[in-house]
C-alpha cells in the first residue's frame, strides 16, 4: 500500500496553464476519485502521476520518495485507460501477461497468476480469445486484470466506465470496488460522473480549472459543498440566494428558512449566501385544503405551498419542477405516486439538509 | 432488389470475362511455334518444332541466355527490392509525423508528398536525366533506384500514414505503464501493429518499381534492362501473336499476380493481424495512376 | 489534449527524409527542366537566359498544336468512358453476392500489371492480323487483313485508348467500390423506404456519397493519360505523336542547341495538365458547395 503525495504540481501546454501549484494527498489503500468537468486538468494529473507527462514544477512522491526521475515503466503502477484498452494483436492471456513479461517472467510461469486475476474479474477460461471477440465490458475487465496482475503499488483509472452502457457500468463499478478492496491497493480514479465518484470512493476531490475546489468524503462533499460550483457539479440541487438572519435562519424568496447551523467564517462575514437544498431531500406532502393554501406559504417548520409545473417519471423516481410563489424548485421524489402539472402540494424542506454556502458568483464579482 | 442483384451479377461476370479472356490467347501464343493468319489456334506448337529448327523457340528462347530475360528479371527484382525498402524507410518517419502531429502547413506537406503522383513523369524524367548526368549516375543501379523513389515514396507515405492512424498512441502509453521500456514498446506493440502497413508499403513499392517503364528507360540509357523495358522492345519489334512477346507478357505479369493473391489471402485471413488488413484498402488508392 | 503540438524537432526530423528526397529527385529535376526551357544551357553553349524563344518555337509549330489536340483527345475520351463504366460496374457489384470476390479478382488483375501488358494484349487482339480480325474472317465478315479497320497506329487512337480502358475501368471500379463498401447498403435502403426508385436512390443518395471517389479516380486517370509515353509511342500514329512522344523526340535530336525545345515541351505538358486538374477540382468544389455539403 502506497501513499501518494502531490506537492505544488504545475503543468502548462503551450503556455496554457492546466494545473496550478496543486497539492493533494492520497492515503494508502484509499479509493480516491478526481471528479471534474472535462478540461479541468484531472486527466493531466493522472498522466503526471503515471509518468506519461512531466510536471513543470512541483513533486510527486510515492511513500515519501520522489518518482519524477522514473519513467512510467519504472513506477510500478497499473493503469486502465478510457479506450483502446487492449492490445489488438494479443490474446487475452498475452494481454494480461504483458506486464509480467516486461518484468522478466516467462509466459508459462505467468499463467497461474494470469488465471488467478482472470478469475477475479470473472473471465476465467477466456485466455485464448482476442480482444475483438469480447464485449466492451469484458474488454474493460481484462484491462483491469492486466493492470493489477503485476501487484502495482498504485492503480490509476482513467474514466474506466465511460465507454460502457448503463447496466454494464453498474456491474463494472461493483467489480472495481471489490477488486480494489480485496487487493487493498491505493487507487486514483478520474471521472466526470458524480454518481460514479460518490459510489466508488473512500475520498474524492472536485476539480475546476486546474485547482482542487473541495476534497473530502463523498458524504461531506454531498452534504456540505463549499461552493455553488461544487454543489451544482454534484448534481440535482437547488441553490437559493439568501441572507442570514442568525446562525440557523435565513431569509429567502420562500420566506424565512430554518437551516443547518452555518459555518463560523460565513456567519462572521455576514455576506449574502446561498442555501443548498438537494432535490431528493425535499419531501412532498399532499396539499390540505385549497382554502387554507395561502396561509401555508408561511408555515413554520420549513413547509411551503407549491404548484407542480411539470413531472417526469424515470425509473422509480419522479422529477418535478415546482413553483413556489414565483421561485422555481426542483424536487426528486422516490415514490410511486405522481402529481400532475397544476396540482397543489406542500413541500417540506428538512432543516438538517439545508446547507449554507458562499455565493461564489458574488464573491468573485466583488 | 432481386432484379438488381441479377443484373449486377451478369455485369460482373461479363466484366470479369472481358478483362481475363485476353490473357488466354497469350498463353496459347506463348506455347506456339507457328500461328499464321487466319488460324484461330496455333498450327504448330513449340514442342513440335523442337529439333526442326536450329534456334530455340518460344519459352526455350526466353529461357536461353540470348533473350536477356535472366538479367532483366534479376534487375527488376533487385531494383524493386531496393526501391521498396528505401521508399518505405524514407516514408516511415514522415508517415508517423503526419498521423500523430498537427502543425501549421501540414496540408501543404501532405500535398507536396502526394503531388509526384500527378505531375507528368516525362517532365520529371527528362529533368532527372540532366541532373543524373551531372551527378554521373545515369546508366547505374543507383540512378534507377533513385528515379523509382519518385513514384513510390508518395504511395508509401499514404499507406503508412493510414497505418499509423490506426495505431492509437494509447497503446504505447498503456504498455509503458505496464513496465515496457521504449525498446519493448517498439518491439511488442508498435512493430506488430504497423506490420501490415509496412508489408503493404513494401509490396506496393516493389510492384510500382517493377512496373515503371519511362523513368527506367530514360535513366538506364539502354544499359540496364528491366522486364518492362525488355517488353517494350519485344512489342516494338514483334508480330501480333509472337510467342516470345506472349511469354514475356506472362512473366511481366507475375509480380502483380502475386501481389493480388497475397492481398486477397490477407483480406480473407484478417485474424492473424488483428484488424482489417490494409492491403485490400490500399490497392484503390494506388495502382491506377502511374504504372 | 494537445500534447501533439510543440514537438517541432520531432516533426522536422520525421518529415526530413521524405521531403528532402522529393526535393532532390522531384522538384530539382523540374526546376532544371524549367530553367533550361528558358534558355539556360551553358553546356550546349546556350546563354540566353531568360528567353521565351523556345516556347515561341514550340507553341507556334503546327506539330505541337496537332499533338496537343490529340493528346487531349486520347486522354479525355478514355477518362470519360472508364469513369462511367467503372462507376456503373462498381454500383452493380456493390449488391452483395456470392463469388464476387472471385470475379473481382479478374477485374483487379489489369490494375497490377504494367501498361505495356495492356499494349501487348491490344496488339494481339486488335491488330490487323490479330485474333479479332481472324474471328471476323472465320465468320466471313472480312476477306483479308487489310479489310479490318485500322485500330492501331492510326490518328484515331483507338489502340491507345483501349489500353487505357483496360487499366482504368478496373481502377475506377475499385476506388468507387471501396467507397461504396465503406458506406454500406443502409443509405440506399433508407432512400428506398422513403419511396425513391432505384434510379432516384442512386442519383440522390448514392451518387453524392461516391462523388469524391469518382472525382479522385478520374482525376488520376486523366493525369496519367495526358503524360503517358510508351503507349502512344507503341500504338499511336507516327504523326502526330502525343506531347510526351514529341517531347522525347526533341530531346533526342542530335542538335543539342534545340534541347530547350524539349524542356519547353515538358513544361507545357506539366502546366497544361496542372491547369486542367485545377479547373476540374474547382468545378467539383463548386458543385459540392452548391449542394450545401462540406
Amino acid at each position: 500500500m502506497t501513499r501518494v503525495h502531490i506537492e505544488g504540481v504545475s503543468k502548462s501546454y503551450d503556455a496554457h496553464p492546466v494545473l496550478h501549484a496543486l497539492d493533494l494527498m492520497v492515503d494508502a489503500g484509499y479509493f480516491f476519485t478526481l471528479l471534474g468537468p472535462s478540461g479541468c486538468g484531472k486527466t493531466t494529473l493522472l498522466r503526471l502521476i503515471a509518468g506519461l507527462l512531466d510536471p513543470d514544477a512541483g513533486d510527486i512522491r510515492f511513500d515519501g520518495e520522489s518518482v519524477l526521475s522514473r519513467p512510467p515503466e519504472g513506477r510500478n503502477i497499473g493503469m486502465v485507460f478510457q479506450q483502446h484498452v487492449l492490445f489488438p494483436h494479443m490474446t487475452v492471456e498475452e494481454n494480461v501477461a504483458f506486464g509480467l513479461r516486461m518484468r522478466g517472467t516467462g509466459i508459462r510461469e505467468a499463467r497461474p497468476k494470469v488465471n488467478e486475476v482472470l478469475e477475479m474479474v470473472q473471465l476465467a477460461g477466456y485466455n485464448r480469445r482476442f480482444p475483438r471477440q469480447l464485449s466492451g465490458g469484458q474488454q474493460q475487465r481484462v484491462a483491469l486484470a492486466r493492470a493489477v496482475v503485476v501487484d502495482p503499488v498504485l492503480l490509476l483509472l482513467d474514466e474506466p466506465l465511460s465507454n460502457l452502457d448503463a447496466r454494464l457500468r453498474d456491474d463494472m463499478r461493483a467489480l472495481l470496488r471489490s477488486v480494489q478492496r480485496s487487493l487493498g491497493i491505493t487507487t486514483i480514479c478520474v471521472t466526470h460522473d458524480q454518481t460514479e465518484a460518490i459510489e466508488l470512493s473512500d475520498r474524492m476531490a472536485v476539480m475546476f480549472d486546474g485547482k482542487i475546489a473541495q476534497e473530502g468524503s463523498p458524504a461531506e462533499l454531498f452534504e456540505q459543498p463549499v461552493s455553488a460550483m461544487v454543489a451544482e457539479f454534484l448534481g440535482s440541487t437547488n441553490l437559493l440566494p439568501a441572507r442570514l438572519l442568525d446562525r440557523s435562519h435565513a431569509e429567502t424568496s420562500l420566506g424565512p428558512v430554518h437551516v443547518r447551523s452555518c459555518p463560523d467564517q460565513l456567519y462572521a462575514a455576514q455576506e449574502d449566501v446561498l442555501l443548498n437544498i438537494r432535490c431528493e431531500h425535499i419531501a412532498i406532502l399532499p396539499a390540505v385544503e385549497d382554502a387554507e393554501a395561502p396561509s401555508l406559504a408561511r408555515l413554520a417548520g420549513n413547509h411551503v405551498a407549491a404548484e407542480v409545473v411539470s413531472s417526469v417519471y424515470r425509473g422509480g423516481l419522479v422529477f418535478y419542477r415546482m413553483n413556489v410563489d414565483g421561485t422555481p424548485l426542483s424536487v426528486i421524489d422516490r415514490s410511486d405516486r405522481q402529481f400532475v402539472p397544476g396540482a397543489r402540494v406542500v413541500l417540506r424542506i428538512p432543516p438538517e439538509h439545508v446547507s449554507v454556502i458562499r455565493d461564489d458568483a458574488r464573491t468573485f464579482s466583488s | 432488389m432481386k432484379r438488381q442483384r441479377y443484373f449486377g451479377q451478369i455485369a460482373l461476370v461479363l466484366a470479369a470475362a472481358l478483362f481475363a479472356l485476353p490473357f488466354i490467347p497469350l498463353v496459347l501464343a506463348s506455347f506456339s511455334f507457328r500461328w499464321h493468319w487466319p488460324d484461330i489456334f496455333p498450327s504448330m506448337w513449340m514442342w513440335e518444332a523442337r529439333g526442326t529448327t536450329p534456334f530455340p523457340v518460344g519459352w526455350d528462347y526466353l529461357f536461353s541466355p540470348v533473350s536477356g530475360l535472366g538479367p532483366a528479371f534479376l534487375n527488376t527484382v533487385g531494383i524493386g527490392l531496393a526501391t521498396a525498402l528505401l521508399a518505405t524507410l524514407i516514408a516511415l518517419p514522415a508517415a508517423r509525423v503526419l498521423a500523430r502531429y498537427n502543425f501549421p502547413g501540414k496540408e501543404a506537406v501532405e500535398f507536396f508528398l502526394l503531388v509526384p503522383v500527378i505531375v507528368p513523369q516525362i517532365a520529371v524524367g527528362i529533368g532527372m536525366l540532366m541532373l543524373f548526368i551531372r551527378l554521373g549516375i545515369t546508366r547505374s543501379y543507383v540512378g534507377i533506384v533513385l528515379a523509382h523513389l519518385v513514384p513510390t515514396v508518395p504511395y508509401a507515405v499514404r499507406i503508412l500514414t493510414s497505418s499509423f492512424q490506426n495505431l492509437d498512441i494509447a497503446y504505447e502509453e498503456q504498455a509503458r505503464t505496464l513496465g515496457a521500456d521504449r525498446i519493448s514498446v517498439l518491439r511488442f506493440i508498435v512493430l506488430p501493429l504497423v506490420m501490415p502497413g509496412l508489408l503493404t508499403a513494401l509490396f506496393f513499392g516493389f510492384l510500382i518499381s517493377s512496373n515503371v517503364f519511362l523513368l527506367t528507360f530514360l535513366i538506364s540509357g539502354g544499359r540496364i534492362e528491366t522486364l518492362p523495358t525488355l517488353l517494350f522492345q519485344f512489342i516494338e519489334s514483334g508480330a501480333p501473336l509472337d510467342s516470345t512477346t506472349a511469354g514475356l507478357v506472362l512473366i511481366v505479369s507475375i509480380p502483380g499476380l502475386v501481389f493480388l493473391l497475397i492481398s486477397d489471402l490477407f483480406a480473407r485471413d484478417g485474424r492473424s493481424i488483428g484488424r482489417t488488413p490494409v492491403t485490400s484498402v490500399t490497392i484503390p488508392q494506388g495502382s491506377g495512376g502511374p504504372e | 489534449m494537445n500534447r501533439r503540438s510543440g514537438n517541432t524537432r520531432a516533426i522536422l526530423l520525421g518529415l526530413a527524409p521524405a521531403v528532402l528526397t522529393l526535393l532532390l529527385l522531384f522538384v530539382g529535376p523540374l526546376l532544371l527542366a524549367l530553367v533550361q526551357s528558358f534558355g539556360h544551357a551553358p553546356m550546349f553553349g546556350l546563354q540566353e537566359f531568360p528567353t521565351v524563344r523556345f516556347y515561341r518555337t514550340v507553341l507556334g509549330s503546327r506539330r505541337f498544336q496537332a499533338a496537343l489536340w490529340y493528346t487531349l483527345y486520347y486522354a479525355l475520351v478514355p477518362t470519360i468512358l472508364s469513369t462511367v463504366a467503372g462507376t456503373a460496374l462498381a454500383v452493380a457489384a456493390s449488391v452483395r453476392m456470392r463469388g464476387s470476390r472471385f470475379l473481382t479478382f479478374f477485374i483487379r488483375l489489369p490494375l497490377v500489371v504494367p501498361y505495356l501488358v495492356g499494349a501487348a494484349l491490344v496488339v494481339a487482339l486488335f491488330s490487323n492480323g490479330g485474333l479479332i480480325a481472324r474471328l471476323l474472317y472465320l465468320l466471313g465478315m472480312i476477306e483479308a487483313t487489310g479489310d479490318f479497320p485500322r485500330i492501331l497506329f492510326s490518328a484515331g487512337g483507338w489502340g491507345i485508348m483501349l489500353v487505357y480502358l483496360f487499366k482504368q475501368v478496373p481502377f475506377v471500379f475499385i476506388v468507387v467500390l471501396s467507397v461504396l463498401a465503406g458506406m454500406g447498403p443502409e443509405y440506399r435502403e433508407a432512400a428506398r423506404t422513403l419511396g425513391a426508385g432505384p434510379w432516384r436512390a442512386f442519383r440522390h443518395v448514392v451518387l453524392p456519397r461516391i462523388m469524391p471517389g469518382i472525382v479522385t479516380s478520374s482525376l488520376l486517370v486523366f493525369a496519367f493519360n495526358f503524360q503517358s509515353y510508351e503507349i502512344p509511342y507503341l500504338l499511336g500514329a507516327s504523326y502526330p505523336g502525343t506531347l510526351p512522344v514529341e517531347a522525347l523526340r526533341r530531346y533526342q535530336l542530335p542538335n543539342l542547341q534545340r534541347r530547350p525545345e524539349a524542356m519547353a515541351y515538358v513544361m507545357v505538358i506539366t502546366a497544361f495538365s496542372g491547369v486542367v486538374l485545377f479547373l476540374y477540382l474547382r468545378a467539383y468544389r463548386r458543385w459540392e458547395r452548391s449542394r450545401g455539403s462540406l
